[in-house]
């Protein structure tokens, strides 16, 4: 399928604005994470601001495949928001996750006693980057870094 | 004018009593008769929608909602009728042009016009801003009308959401 593709940067001039009445970008990224855009925004774009996604270039856009299992859908999840983090935007992650998407994510119940337990260190670290595992219990959940609430739930809606 | 009428008599034939008493006026209840529900005028008025086809839809469409007694049971209704965004982002059941209306955003893909709307497959798709109230609990359906089949290749629906998992949403 072929697509408009974008940088990092005209992506972020794109989200939430408007290319008709009404009628909103949605730039996704592909299997190689490259943003794009649909040949239907740029072709009923008249929101002058953005006139200049009709000089974009048209590239394949492969869209990635779903993970097809628990672990594949973790994996994926991690990969893609290891950069998104900040620190205090987990716990209102986890409070989501409980409460919209606890079928979704791998052992979510792990997560929500993490959320209950926030200020012990025995399940992890809260950090500047933002909330790493307790090494011992790594085995049971992702390996690393969690992201920020309002990417997943943008990744879990566009993905699941 | 209306002196000497009971208040069945005056419209219909009989008003339901036992002998059926020739009226001279209309057989059919005045509600029955206009057949202009509020919420449609409503719909048109925040639309703009002029075309008589649609109207007579609209008209009856609410009516025949009304009339069998499913209109109350129904939280949101997007007719998608008009062509255009603006007419097909109005719920029916709320036809305010607000977001607390429920009025839809589009986002990505979507080819609109007079047959309805035409999600792309990739990125295009609607924000009905609605979200179910508790007391709905489990209990709750959906529907809609669609002229295509969707291919069931990666993981696209018509409406609803769908999960990779045995534990992901249902979708239809």
């Amino acid at each position: 399928m072929m697509m408009y593709q974008l940088t990092s940067n005209q992506r972020d001039l794109l989200v939430e604005k408007t290319f008709a009445p009404y009628s909103y970008f949605n730039p996704v990224y592909d299997v190689n994470g490259f943003w794009f855009i649909s040949p239907q925004e740029v072709e009923q774009c008249i929101n002058e601001e953005f006139l200049w996604v009709k000089d974009l270039p048209l590239n394949e856009f492969t869209q990635p495949s779903p993970p097809q299992n628990r672990q594949q859908k973790v994996d994926f999840i991690t990969s893609y928001m290891r950069s998104e983090l900040t620190d205090n935007e987990f716990r209102h992650f986890i409070s989501d996750v409980r409460d919209h998407f606890i079928d979704y994510l791998y052992q979510s119940e792990t997560l929500y006693y993490w959320f209950e337990s926030s200020n012990s260190t025995d399940w992890g670290d809260f950090t500047q980057d933002g909330f790493k595992t307790n090494p011992i219990y790594r085995g049971q959940m992702v390996d690393g870094v969690y992201p920020r609430a309002e990417y997943v739930i943008f990744f879990l809606n566009s993905r699941f | 004018m209306f002196v000497g009428f009971s208040e069945k008599l005056n419209f219909g034939s009989g008003g339901g009593t036992a002998t059926m008493i020739p009226s001279t006026f209309p057989i059919l209840p005045i509600g029955q008769m206009v057949n202009y529900h509020p919420l449609a005028q409503q719909f048109l008025a925040t639309t703009g929608i002029t075309d008589p086809t649609i109207q007579s839809a609209i008209y009856q469409l609410t009516f025949d909602l009304s009339n069998s007694g499913l209109l109350n049971k129904l939280a949101v209704i997007y007719p998608f009728v008009g062509g255009t965004a603006s007419t097909h982002r109005i719920n029916l059941k709320d036809p305010r042009d607000t977001d607390a209306a429920f009025r839809l955003n589009f986002f990505g893909g979507i080819t609109h016009s007079s047959t309805g709307v035409f999600f792309n497959g990739s990125n295009g798709y609607a924000d009905t801003q609605f979200i179910p109230p508790s007391t709905m609990n489990n209990n709750m359906s959906f529907a809609l009308y669609s002229t295509r089949n969707v291919t069931s290749s990666n993981f696209v629906i018509d409406m609803g959401a769908i999960g990779s998992s045995v534990t992901g949403l249902p979708g239809i």
